[in-house]
């Protein structure tokens, strides 16, 4: 196969990127989530999920999350790994490490807190990493961009195939039941106030969720142009910042899920301009 | 258009996404997750109005600790486990996935493999019986402030007819600091 000219920037895409998964591994140390720091959980929960299952039968998170020395080796190397791919991206090696690294760290994190989340930015976008020639780059970066549209294209199509979207008020309660707590520590301000208010209003709060439907169901439009990354990169954002003010689901991890959607060859080009200047 | 360049050009990779979109259509089908295979289905059924919702909450001499200080991370890794904790407690410390297990795997394997499958899946009385003893260290890191003793609890929330929490809390575990 003759090496064709690159679509994507592949260097500094890897150096962002993993630049990224590193600020969010800072993130999960300053928040005493790194296996080292959990103290050595004792309860697995591997539910129903086969994968999990597998690794728990080896006893390889149980292995990892028990021995602190182990855990310990664990993080530091993932965030060797994850720095040397900032700054070598041409190399294999250490990304396979930060790939196996950050899916080893998450589905340990999610057995120990019985509940497997579904926060998977980070774990999706070092992976097209792991090609070296352009043009497999190029196709595993679109690769990504397509499962991404995908997963939220089969999360809007969820939301009306079981019925959430034509339900007259099923936001009201997801609403009563997210911040039944919340609301014990959070009673005034102007977030309550409008969490209270959609509680209140159940017409309104529902079309909010008909809406965030939509946001899923529009990244149907990424499956045929990217003319329109931009727009779908603003209705992610807008997502996850409702989910955050609304249901208290933060979304740093899932952060990474918006790489796609960026206009990478005009970074590029300012990053070259900007370093041509220098 | 995608798919008929990555057949021209990288026939493997061709191949490797038709099974995994074979896969992911399966497990979507049939509804159960397997890692990298994630179902985004949350939030998606039509939620039924509650009367009240059980919470759960640590209280401290000076009153509740709010989770919500905390980072998300944190207060899941200390309070979503308390849950599933507390329903195997009610089940006399049996894990709930035990049925699962003998029923895929029991008489299917010899005695020894299925011991040793057994044992990687189903949380056994020891780890049980350590859970607390975790729970307090976590927490002690979480929480810079120390503790004297601090008492796990369930509770009920009533938004009708106005918000309110039940009087009374029923406690899961205590834990004694000094």
């Amino acid at each position: 196969m003759a090496e064709t000219k690159a679509y994507y920037p592949r260097k500094m895409m890897a150096s962002l990127v993993f630049g990224w998964l590193f600020l969010i591994l800072v993130y999960f140390f300053s928040t005493n989530s790194l296996l080292s720091q959990l103290q050595a959980p004792v309860l697995i929960s591997p539910q129903s999920d086969n994968t999990y299952w597998m690794l728990h039968i080896f006893r390889i998170p149980q292995w990892l999350l028990q021995h602190y020395g182990v855990s310990l080796a664990f993080d530091i190397i993932l965030t060797v790994s994850c720095i040397t791919c900032i700054f070598v991206p041409d190399q294999r090696f250490f990304t396979w490490i930060t790939v196996a690294g950050v899916w080893l760290l998450y589905i340990c994190y999610c057995s120990a807190a019985g509940k497997h989340y579904a926060q998977i930015g980070y774990l999706l976008a070092p992976i097209p990493f792991l090609a070296l020639r352009n043009y497999k780059f190029d196709f595993l970066w679109d690769g990504l961009r397509y499962w991404v549209c995908f997963l939220y294209v089969g999360a809007g199509i969820f939301k009306l195939y079981y019925g959430g979207f034509a339900s007259p008020d099923n936001m009201s309660h997801i609403l009563e039941q997210m911040n039944a707590d919340w609301f014990i520590f959070n009673s005034k301000g102007m977030q309550a106030d409008t969490i209270r208010y959609l509680i209140d209003h159940p017409g309104i709060s529902q079309w909010l969720f008909r809406l965030a439907c939509l946001a899923d169901l529009s990244l149907l439009v990424g499956f045929f142009t990217k003319k329109f990354d931009k727009w779908l990169l603003f209705a992610l954002v807008i997502f996850h910042l409702g989910n955050l003010l609304l249901l208290h689901i933060s979304f740093i991890e899932q952060s990474l899920i918006f790489a796609p959607f960026l206009p990478w060859q005009r970074l590029a080009i300012y990053f070259h301009s900007t370093h041509s200047n220098d | 258009m995608f798919l008929k360049k990555v057949y021209q050009q990288w026939r493997a990779f061709f191949w490797a996404i038709i099974i995994a979109l074979a896969a992911q259509f399966f497990f979507m089908a049939k509804g159960i997750e397997n890692v990298p295979f994630f179902i985004y289905s949350m939030y998606s059924y039509a939620h039924q109005p509650q009367d009240s919702f059980n919470v759960i909450l640590v209280k401290t001499q000076g009153g509740y600790l709010n989770p919500y200080q905390l980072s998300g991370r944190e207060s899941e890794m200390l309070m979503n486990n308390i849950s599933y904790f507390s329903k195997m407690k009610k089940l006399a410390y049996q894990d709930y996935i035990t049925p699962t297990v003998e029923r895929r795997f029991k008489n299917k394997l010899p005695i020894n493999t299925y011991n040793f499958v057994e044992r990687g899946l189903v949380n056994n009385h020891l780890q049980f019986s350590k859970y607390t003893g975790w729970w307090k260290r976590y927490l002690a890191t979480v929480y810079k402030n120390p503790f004297d003793s601090v008492m796990v609890v369930s509770a009920y929330i009533q938004y009708q007819p106005e918000f309110s929490k039940s009087p009374v809390d029923s406690v899961i575990f205590t834990c004694y600091f000094k």
